[in-house]
C-alpha cells in the first residue's frame, strides 16, 4: 500500500539529480556566444520601419486607383483613342423595360491611360458614336482630314456677341368705366 | 557619451552579470531537476535548461527580483522541455534513475529502477497542473508557498492541487505495483 508519504519519498528519490559541475561555466559560455540581448530599442527601430514601408505602400496602391480621368491638357492637337478589344468590350444592351424611372445610362468607352509623360489625352467616347470618333481619328492621323487650327471650345463657354431683343413698353388695353351709379335693389316689407 | 555616463553604464552591467552569476549558481539545480522531470534525460535536461538560462539572461534587466527570476526560469524551462519532449517523441531510450549512490549493489539498484519506472509511468498520467505542482513540490524542499510563487498561484490552489496529486499517484503506483 502506498501512502502520501511513500510517494513524496520517492519522487524525491527520483529528483535528486543534479547537473554535470560544469554547468554554469558552459551556462556562461553559451551566454557569451549569445551575444548583447536585443534591446527594445531595436525592436522600435524594426517597428518604424515597417510602418514606413506600409503607409508608403499604401499610399502607392491609393495613388493609382484614384485618378480615373485625367484633365486633357491645352494643346491637343493630335487626338487619340483607344478601345479595348472585342473580346473584353461587353455587347451594348437594351433593356428591357423602357418605361423605368431611372435614366437611361449611356455606356461609354473610356480610353485606357496614357502613359507618364506623353501628353496624351484620355478621353469618353459614347459606344454608339465610337466608330465615328474612330474613323476620324485614323482620317486625322494619315493626314485625310486637317485638324483643327485651334482647339475645341468648352460646350459651357459663353459666346462672343449675344444678341438681345430690344424691350418694347406699351400701354395695356383696357375698356372705358361707365361713371352712372348702379340702381338700389327693392325694398321688401316682411308681413307679420 | 562623457566619461562619467560610461561608467555608470559599465557599472549597471556589471551588476546584471554579477546578479546573473549569482542567480545561475542557486538555481542551476532547479532548472536542471524540472526539465528531468519531463524529460528523464541528462544530456537533454542540460541542454534545455542551459536555454533558459540563456534566455534568462537576455531578460536579465527585467528578472532582477530573486523570486520573479526563479518563477520565470521554472516556467521557461518547462516549456522548453515540453517543446523539446515533443520534437523528439522518438527517442525511447530515456534514463530512468537518478543518480545511483555509491555503495549500491546491483539488487538494490535495479528495485530502484523499477521504482522509478513506476513513477514516472504514474507521474506521466496526471494532467500537467498536477504534476507541476508536485514535481516542484518535491525539489529542493520546496514548501507550499515557495511552489505558490513559483507558480504564481494562490497557496490554497498548491495545496488543493498537491492533495489531488499525491492521491491519484498513490492509486496508480498502486495499481502499477499489482500488475507486476
Amino acid at each position: 500500500m502506498f501512502s502520501e508519504k511513500d510517494v513524496d519519498r520517492e519522487l524525491k528519490a527520483a529528483l535528486s539529480v543534479s547537473p554535470s559541475p560544469d554547468f554554469a561555466a558552459r551556462v556562461l559560455q553559451r551566454v557569451e556566444t549569445d551575444g548583447p540581448s536585443r534591446s527594445p530599442a531595436h525592436y522600435g527601430w524594426f517597428a518604424a520601419a515597417a510602418s514606413v514601408i506600409v503607409v508608403t505602400g499604401a499610399f502607392y496602391a491609393l495613388s493609382r486607383t484614384s485618378a480615373v480621368v485625367a484633365p486633357a491638357p491645352a494643346q491637343t492637337p493630335h487626338i487619340v483613342v483607344r478601345t479595348p478589344p472585342p473580346s473584353v468590350a461587353p455587347p451594348h444592351r437594351v433593356p428591357a423595360r423602357e418605361d423605368t424611372i431611372e435614366p437611361r445610362r449611356v455606356a461609354t468607352v473610356r480610353a485606357s491611360r496614357s502613359p507618364r509623360g506623353t501628353g496624351q489625352p484620355e478621353v469618353l467616347v459614347p459606344r454608339d458614336r465610337m466608330e465615328a470618333v474612330r474613323r476620324l481619328v485614323r482620317a486625322v492621323n494619315e493626314g485625310r482630314i486637317a485638324p483643327p487650327a485651334e482647339p475645341l471650345q468648352d460646350l459651357m463657354a459663353l459666346p462672343a456677341s449675344v444678341g438681345v431683343t430690344p424691350l418694347v413698353i406699351e400701354p395695356i388695353p383696357l375698356p372705358p368705366i361707365d361713371p352712372r351709379p348702379e340702381p338700389p335693389a327693392p325694398f321688401i316689407r316682411r308681413s307679420k | 557619451m562623457s566619461e562619467w555616463a560610461f561608467a555608470a553604464l559599465v557599472t549597471a552591467e556589471d551588476v546584471l552579470e554579477r546578479e546573473f552569476s549569482e542567480r545561475l549558481r542557486e538555481s542551476s539545480s532547479l532548472a536542471f531537476r524540472v526539465a528531468f522531470s519531463v524529460l528523464r534525460h541528462r544530456e537533454d535536461a542540460e541542454d534545455v535548461a542551459q536555454e533558459a538560462f540563456v534566455r534568462a539572461h537576455r531578460s536579465i534587466a527585467q528578472l532582477r527580483d530573486r523570486e520573479r527570476f526563479r518563477a520565470w526560469l521554472v516556467r521557461m524551462t518547462w516549456r522548453l522541455a515540453l517543446d523539446r519532449l515533443r520534437m523528439d517523441r522518438r527517442r525511447e531510450i530515456r534514463e530512468m534513475t537518478a543518480d545511483p549512490e555509491p555503495g549500491v549493489t546491483a539488487e538494490e539498484l535495479a528495485s530502484a529502477q523499477q521504482r522509478a519506472r513506476r513513477l514516472w509511468a504514474a507521474i506521466d498520467e496526471l494532467p500537467e497542473k498536477l504534476r507541476m505542482a508536485i514535481v516542484l513540490a518535491s525539489i529542493e524542499e520546496h514548501d507550499v508557498a515557495d511552489v505558490g510563487r513559483l507558480l504564481g498561484i494562490p497557496e490554497g490552489t498548491v495545496k488543493s492541487r498537491l492533495f489531488l496529486a499525491r492521491k491519484q499517484l498513490a492509486e496508480k503506483l498502486q495499481c502499477l505495483a499489482k500488475r507486476t
